[in-house]
């Protein structure tokens, strides 16, 4: 007669899975791993919400400045990268915006779904682009006061975001060498992005630090002659790399914030499982649109950070992760789940594990 | 006959010999002193040959005729000097191309007398201490790879840390390490048993992995958290976290074979510091007249000097460790990347 298992709880499934891979020798130990942070704010955990909204809003208005810098008809591949602020961008700061002004939000929705038609048509209004980057500006303002977009650590966030995220400065120069030529553009913009920002925060730099941003911004901008992709690009797909991550590092003693989250991953993996953990209550209470942007503020730093971390050393949990996330967010094909309060809790039970495994 | 006469003939005789003696005396200390360095250079393509008892080029080894599509990186140098093992690869990881490899150079005479296949962008190499074996990091497909030198053949490939890159053997030959910059750990493998033991998460971006000259002890630079990971090789654990800041940038790691000290690159500040591995405290700072940008770093033999590849100059900083300051900046080729000093082989 077969006995029949009583259900698990999660709890008990992560005292199994982490006696398994106790066993394994996987676990780690915490004591030695712990590492100082220098400077003064993290925005990207303090503040992990409103630097993924700010970079959504700024991921925008770099699609809308290919439109405006690159001749009618895009090229098909350029097109598909302007349909991504409807796509993946907007959602980061959509939900918030309609519960701060419903009426802006869906004006702005309405803008950059025309940009987005007129791109795939091979048409360019100048009026569209201009009135969608005037809802953009208001929008900002909704959800961002004057002293947080004046402050040194948002704007030094949202550099390296620019600089390093998906389809920043460097990530975009690398894919358009290695396999899709027109991220190129998104590096471009995203560059000339950061270079007005960089206005705002060089008066907090010494005359050393200006020196030194400098320096790597023309190195940058040599890499970006241009909006299209040059004729000749370099053969190094990682030749943005080096001057973006010392950039970065640069800009994190100008603001003095700490720009990088992966530092302590321990600690990364138990403040993404405590985000999503809002996030389920979000979703619970039918909060789709906003619960979303919590699912967008988790899934980058977990996939620029932990993502593969996690699938060397417990494979069966970052799939289990991974797979929702890209469910929760729209990504990778990945069908939105029938009840995603649900499956967000089980992104938390996977980062709860994770954070057990890297010994946090 | 005129010079005879003005000398008196014992005394011509006695500093005759004082001179030779002198100059004897002086060849035996040069021969002692005496090592060669050698500096990949990455966008050159080639290898600085520099002498450490004049601190000049002496040489340079062309790797290909086409730099800024292949590139020389990591380096490890056979324990009798006479062969570097150097990282050769395209720029590109996702390719995987016939530029690939490591490469076995003769020094005495510059020629490749050996070549290992190493798709997947190998971007460090490590030599067995016995010289047998070598093992190399493959930085595109996250893979360690070791080879019988003999032979040719590759002994074993493992699954390692994604981008990985550091590679080093323990003094007694038995334990692989191998640090990987996407996951942040260093991948454990068995050189006797060839077997992956563990990985280990380590400082954010890992870099490069140097064994203590005692081997209880393994120190990995992170670049991006600004630390040393210090693992005890008896259990394979982190043990310590030394702290250089987080704008030091760490790359290569110099262990001095006579002291306690270990020397670290700081590619951030441009510094290179000074860690005594006694109490894994920062014990110097050495920043002024560096070159900018270090990554490569090395010790000679006897401790005395250190040398630095400085990436954005292009030259090599060269540190006398008694008054731990910079004594002299030399021009390498473009993109110093890493360093390692040989013992000069029979021949040369």
């Amino acid at each position: 007669m077969a006995s029949e298992r009583s259900p698990r709880s999660p709890m008990t499934r992560l005292a199994g899975r982490l006696l398994h891979l106790a066993a394994a020798g996987v676990l780690l130990l915490p004591a030695a791993l712990a590492q100082p942070s220098e400077y003064d704010a993290e925005p990207f955990f303090d503040e992990a919400l409103r630097q993924s909204r700010a970079y959504g809003l700024e991921m925008t208005r770099v699609r809308l400045a290919l439109v405006a810098a690159i001749d009618a008809p895009l090229h098909e591949d350029l097109v598909e990268q302007v349909e991504k602020m409807t796509e993946r961008d907007a959602p980061r700061y959509l939900g918030s915006l309609r519960a701060a002004d419903p009426e802006l939000a869906a004006e702005l929705e309405a803008a950059l779904e025309l940009v987005a038609e007129q791109a795939e048509d091979g048409e360019y209004d100048p009026a569209t682009v201009s009135r969608a980057r005037q809802l953009l500006d208001r929008a900002e303002a909704a959800l961002f006061d004057d002293a947080t977009r004046a402050s040194p650590d948002y704007i030094a966030a949202l550099m390296a975001d620019l600089i390093l995220a998906d389809d920043g400065v460097a990530e975009a120069y690398e894919d358009a060498v290695e396999e899709e030529l027109w991220e190129y553009s998104n590096g471009w913009a995203a560059l000339g992005r950061t270079q007005e920002y960089w206005a705002e925060l060089r008066l907090f730099a010494t005359a050393q630090q200006k020196a030194d941003v400098e320096e790597m911004l023309e190195q940058l901008a040599a890499l970006y002659p241009s909006p299209t992709p040059p004729a000749e690009m370099s053969a190094n797909p990682e030749e943005a790399e080096a001057p973006a991550q010392r950039l970065v590092g640069l800009l994190e003693e100008v603001s003095g914030a700490s720009l990088y989250s992966g530092r302590d991953l321990p600690r990364l993996a138990g403040h993404l499982a405590e985000l999503t953990s809002e996030a389920c209550e979000l979703y619970a209470a039918g909060e789709t649109e906003v619960a979303g942007e919590y699912a967008a503020a988790v899934r980058d730093p977990y996939r620029k950070s932990l993502r593969r971390l996690l699938d060397l050393l417990a494979p069966e949990v970052h799939a289990e992760i991974s797979v929702r996330l890209d469910a929760l967010t729209g990504r990778e094909d990945e069908p939105f789940p029938a009840d995603p309060a649900a499956t967000c809790r089980e992104i938390v039970e996977g980062l709860q594990q994770g954070q057990a495994i890297l010994g946090g | 006959m005129k010079h005879h006469d003005a000398l008196p003939a014992r005394p011509h005789r006695a500093l005759l010999a004082l001179l030779i003696s002198l100059v004897l005396l002086g060849a035996t200390a040069q021969a002692e002193d005496a090592y060669r360095l050698y500096v990949a250079n990455e966008f050159s393509a080639d290898i600085t040959v520099i002498d450490t008892a004049t601190d000049e080029v002496i040489d340079t080894i062309t790797i290909s005729g086409r730099p800024g599509e292949v590139r020389p990186r990591g380096m490890a140098v056979s324990p009798d000097g006479a062969t570097i093992y150097i990282s050769v690869s395209d720029f590109n990881p996702v390719l995987e191309t016939p530029e690939d490899k490591i490469i076995a150079v003769d020094v005495r005479t510059n020629e490749v007398i050996g070549e290992f296949r190493a798709g997947g962008n190998p971007e460090r190499v490590a030599v067995s201490p016995d010289g047998t074996q070598i093992w190399a990091a493959l930085e595109a497909i996250a893979q360690g790879a070791g080879y019988d030198v003999t032979t040719g053949e590759q002994l074993a490939s493992f699954r390692v840390g994604v981008e990985a890159e550091g590679v080093a053997v323990s003094p007694d030959g038995r334990w692989v390490y191998i640090t990987a910059e996407a996951t942040h750990t260093v991948t454990v493998i068995d050189a006797q048993e060839l077997a992956v033991v563990t990985h280990v998460l380590v400082g954010n971006r890992p870099r490069v992995v140097e064994f203590s000259n005692d081997g209880a002890f393994a120190y990995v630079t992170a670049e991006i958290g600004g630390t040393i990971s210090v693992i005890d090789t008896s259990t394979h654990k982190v043990v310590e976290t030394i702290n250089l800041g987080l704008d030091s940038r760490p790359v290569e790691v110099a262990v001095d074979p006579t002291s306690s000290l270990i020397y670290v690159a700081g590619g951030g500040t441009s510094a290179v510091y000074v860690v005594d591995t006694a109490s894994n405290e920062v014990v110097n700072v050495i920043r002024e007249q560096m070159g900018r940008r270090p990554w490569g770093i090395a010790i000679t033999p006897d401790g005395k000097k250190v040398y630095t590849a400085n990436g954005l100059s292009d030259s090599v900083s060269v540190i006398d460790t008694a008054c731990g300051c910079v004594v002299a900046n030399v021009s390498a080729g473009r993109g110093a990347h890493s360093a390692e000093i040989g013992v000069i082989p029979d021949g040369l």
